[in-house]
């Protein structure tokens, strides 16, 4: 018989105690309603209803293409960012930089007000209300002469109402600087226009209408000028007519995103892309018509050497060009950053030239401008280098940045950073403390573009005149100010001819009345009697644009093919390797770095995420002795960067490649300390249009032993099956 | 083993599975007496005095019921409308007041409206939470700014809340000229707001039974997708 114990009452006293004193801390988890707390508004705007959406028609401000975004707003909180199905340049889509334009408004590191550095460069300091740092502006404007306004490329209602500061101050023009001028040559091409038809005007490609394109290292599916309006364009040219499917070849040096959706991509020897476009003409010239124009007369055998391309490739290309009915050449960045970059660009445009596409539907064409105010160049890197000629020159007394992060990303060469130490006063507008920011006197955060008023002016992307809205979709967060409201409290403040200039009561009254030149265009989308009602109007589509496409103007471009074309040598310092530097087309010029979500997408051809990569070929990774994932030194004239090797089939074995973006030093915590800034390498030498040459810039690799597995979304053998399995 | 050590362990198992079991039958007792009972509310709003003393009509307050999906709650605003000049006696008034005053203090001051647009006049003062001097410029949630940070609004406990899984909208029920006595009670005769007992499906089912004008109709406020999408 088993000894068991009866259960006793005490027994079941004890358990029931122990039973409950669990339920009572257990039912501390009660019922959801319990913990669930509503909080209405404390005032509600009329047109909100409670649990839906308010949409707002707004501005992408990521980079200067002028995207228009609607805005998903609940309750005073915006939650998504789509594209404004009616707007020309994006037709609704965006790319990943506008959606993480949410993560720039919530960015926890964002600066929350007003701030006087103790010392630049260091942390400390103080905050100030916003009428001290009016005043502080004030102080700055009385230089005079000798304020320098450094703005971004967007070509917004800043640059304007700034310009008209400045000229008021007998100040210089402000200068429009951004990281993606420097891939873009914007110069360059405006230069090279200019002397094919004689309009100095960028160039805008209609890829849409085009049969044949060319490209020679135009990146227009990832950051060049107006990616998402191109990206639109190739998918028509692909699938757009039923009758006719668009062939495209890519020529340059290292396969990027847009090189892997062409038809054929071949890896063109750098710096000899110009060489190869008047090559092609020849070719095309041959077939055609057997008229060769004197531009084209090349030897092409000799070219086609030169450039490490096959002549039977290039004749083939020359084929398509010949015989399709609407070719279109389009001159990039990469083909351009040498030192005969304007040459190049001149050679490709004559290309177009050649078959006689300016003005017409799959061509290059020239937009016109909306009459707000003139159209300013985007700065060069010749331009930089005359502003800090004058910095080091002690000529720039104030200066005033805003929109743009020239300390990261200008090449060191250039010594911008050395320069800022004599100029007296640094201000910086930006929202986030980034690199230029902490090298400020004073911080006076604007607000970011999804809380700001303004418009821009589309340049290129589209085919008709469009200036886009911008308008705040929620309450600002912090305690910023928007820059064009301090600007015009500090000018009313220095008073005189200032005030005069620009005698507006905040940024809304400046724009109604700059907007007003458009109220009764006949072709616009709408019109409105007063500038009021033409505000309203503005805001409620996301911007104003024409109703149908400008009209197709026609060119006179014949001039440049008759004259022979000189595409000098490249010249490259001394080093092994050629360098292949490119905005990375995930995080643009290196503003998006502080936004997880882009870092966490991997970059579309390595898959890639969170860090920086060198791009090796196999041939050249296995007599190197490198594996993926070994950490190189990447050495240059001008300095050197530590990375990881990524083994990539689609460069040339001559060459390696660094995407451009990483490598923060500040910018807040997913920025920081991550990667490598590719700007270290690169010197101060330029093309004749004074566009940066990055392509002349040779490098040096060497082995450090040390290896750190890159975060990849593939498997980490690798696609190729070069990398190491772990 | 012997066979006494065996039972003896398995007595010990034994009483611990009757402990979580009793434990796990008293929390759930817990849980539903919780559910069924009307909960605190940050300010004690009386409905009796508003809807049976005072005649409000629901739609006063709860305006969006028959417009949307939620029929969403009065705004600080609206409360002070009629509250600003009635003298706070009771504790629920106080309360009231209270948030009225941060709603204030938020705003910079009687007289300043807030809202988007138009010149935005400086705070002077970085809200709380603000780090002078300490590793660098004022950054981060912290520091929102004064008019979000003590603008609080009130947090009311929801009293009629459905599991995630069903799709309520006011709209069309409102719009069918249903009561709202119907389905949350006499809710002039509560002080506090009271959740309706057996809230349940079965509830919702036999009403659309009985308001089907015909087979269709009844097929349609039936099926699965139109409550659980």
């Amino acid at each position: 018989m088993s000894q068991e114990k009866k259960l006793t009452r005490r027994d079941v006293l004890k358990l029931a105690g122990v039973g409950g004193a669990v339920a009572a801390v257990l039912s501390g988890c009660g019922p959801m309603s319990r913990y669930v707390r509503r909080k209405p508004y404390t005032d509600m705007p009329e047109y909100q209803l409670p649990g839906e959406s308010v949409y707002f028609a707004t501005l992408c401000r990521e980079c200067p293409a002028g995207c228009g975004l609607l805005v998903r707003t609940v309750e005073g909180r915006a939650i998504k960012v789509e594209g404004n199905p009616q707007h020309p340049v994006n037709r609704g889509r965006t790319c990943a930089r506008a959606q993480a334009s949410l993560q720039g408004l919530y960015d926890p590191d964002r600066l929350a007000g007003p701030w006087a550095a103790q010392k630049r460069g260091s942390r400390a300091g103080r905050s100030l209300s916003w009428d001290e740092a009016v005043q502080v502006v004030a102080q700055a404007l009385q230089a005079g002469p000798g304020v320098q306004f450094l703005l971004g490329l967007v070509p917004d209602h800043l640059a304007d109402l700034v310009s008209e500061i400045a000229t008021a101050l007998g100040a210089p023009e402000p200068i429009r600087f951004g990281g993606l001028a420097l891939f873009e040559a914007r110069q360059t091409l405006r230069q090279a226009m200019q002397a094919v038809i004689g309009q100095d005007a960028l160039p805008h490609f209609d890829i849409a209408n085009a049969t044949f394109v060319l490209s020679f290292g135009a990146n227009f599916m990832e950051t060049w000028l107006s990616p998402v309006a191109f990206s639109r364009a190739y998918g028509h040219l692909r699938r757009g007519r039923p009758d006719l499917r668009g062939l495209f070849v890519q020529l340059e040096p290292r396969m990027s995103m847009t090189a892997a959706s062409a038809d054929k991509w071949a890896a063109v020897k750098p710096g000899t892309e110009g060489r190869v476009a008047l090559a092609i003409g020849r070719l095309a010239a041959e077939m055609r018509d057997g008229v060769v124009p004197p531009a084209f007369d090349v030897d092409a055998a000799a070219i086609a050497a030169e450039a490490g391309l096959d002549m039977a490739l290039l004749e083939k290309i020359a084929h398509y060009f010949a015989t399709s009915p609407r070719p279109l050449a389009i001159p990039g960045g990469a083909a351009l950053a040498h030192t005969n970059g304007l040459e190049t660009a001149q050679a490709i445009l004559a290309l177009n030239a050649w078959a006689g596409n300016f003005g017409l539907p799959g061509g290059v064409q020239v937009l016109p401008a909306a009459p707000i105010y003139e159209d300013r160049n985007a700065a060069s890197l010749q331009d930089m280098a005359d502003l800090v000629r004058r910095m080091k020159a002690g000529q720039v007394k104030a200066l005033l940045v805003h929109g743009t992060n020239p300390v990261f990303e200008l090449p060191a060469g250039l010594g911008f950073a050395e320069a800022l130490e004599k100029v007296d006063t640094v201000i910086s507008f930006s929202p986030f403390y980034d690199e230029t920011a902490a090298q400020a006197d004073y911080i006076f955060p604007d607000h970011t573009p999804l809380e700001s008023w303004g418009y821009q002016k589309a340049r290129v992307g589209t085919d008709r005149m469009v200036v886009t809205a911008s308008q705040p979709v929620v309450v600002p967060l912090y305690d910023t100010k928007a820059t064009a409201d301090v600007l015009l409290a500090a000018a009313q403040a220095v008073g005189g001819e200032v005030a005069e200039a620009v005698p507006y009561q905040d940024e809304v009254d400046f724009l109604q009345q700059a907007l007003a030149n458009l109220m009764d265009s006949p072709d616009g989308i709408y019109t409105a009697v007063t500038p009021k009602a033409f505000w309203g109007r503005f805001l409620q589509h996301g911007g104003w644009w024409t109703k149908e496409p400008a009209a197709v103007q026609t060119f006179d471009a014949a001039a440049i093919l008759q004259q022979p074309l000189e595409v000098p040598a490249p010249q490259f310092d001394a080093g092994e390797f050629h360098l292949v530097v490119y905005p990375h087309p995930i995080l643009g010029d290196g503003a998006g770095a502080n936004r997880p979500w882009l870092q966490e997408t991997p970059e579309p051809m390595t898959t890639v995420m969170w860090n920086s990569w060198v791009e090796v070929n196999p041939e050249t990774a296995r007599e190197l002795g490198l594996r993926h994932d070994d950490i190189v030194e990447i050495r240059s004239p001008y300095g050197r960067v530590y990375a990881a090797v990524y083994v990539y089939p689609g460069i040339r074995p001559d060459t390696v490649a660094l995407a451009f973006g990483q490598g923060h030093e500040a910018l807040g915590r997913w920025a920081e300390g991550r990667g490598v800034n590719p700007a270290k390498l690169l010197g101060p030498h330029t093309n004749a249009a004074g566009d940066l040459a990055w392509g002349r810039v040779r490098v040096s690799l060497r082995k450090t032993g040390r290896r750190r597995p890159l975060a990849r979304k593939e498997h980490l053998v690798g696609v190729y099956g070069d990398g190491v399995a772990q | 083993m012997t066979k006494a050590k065996r039972s003896g362990l398995l007595s010990v198992a034994l009483r611990v599975a009757g402990v979580v079991l009793a434990a796990l039958v008293l929390w759930g007792a817990m849980w539903v007496y919780q559910s069924q009972k009307p909960p605190a509310q940050p300010v004690q709003f009386n409905h009796q005095r508003h809807v049976q003393d005072l005649g409000m009509s629901c739609l006063y307050c709860h305006s969006n019921a028959q417009r949307g999906v939620s029929a969403g709650l009065p705004s600080l605003t609206k409360c002070m409308a009629c509250h600003n000049s009635i003298k706070p006696k009771t504790a629920a008034e106080k309360r009231l007041h209270e948030f009225a005053a941060r709603q204030e203090q938020g705003r910079g001051g009687p007289g300043q409206e807030p809202g988007p647009g138009g010149p935005r006049q400086g705070r002077g003062q970085a809200g709380p939470g603000h780090a002078a001097g300490q590793g660098g410029p004022p950054a981060g949630r912290g520091m929102l700014r004064p008019y979000v940070m003590q603008n609080e609004p009130i947090p009311w406990v929801p009293v009629a809340m459905q599991p995630d899984f069903v799709y309520f909208s006011h709209r069309p029920h409102v719009n069918a000229g249903i009561a709202c006595e119907t389905c949350h009670g006499e809710v002039g005769q509560m002080t506090v707001a009271e959740p309706i007992k057996d809230q349940n499906m079965g509830w919702c089912l036999s009403c659309h039974k009985n308001m089907a004008n015909d087979a269709e109709h009844f097929v349609k406020l039936s099926d699965c997708a139109t409550c659980h999408k």
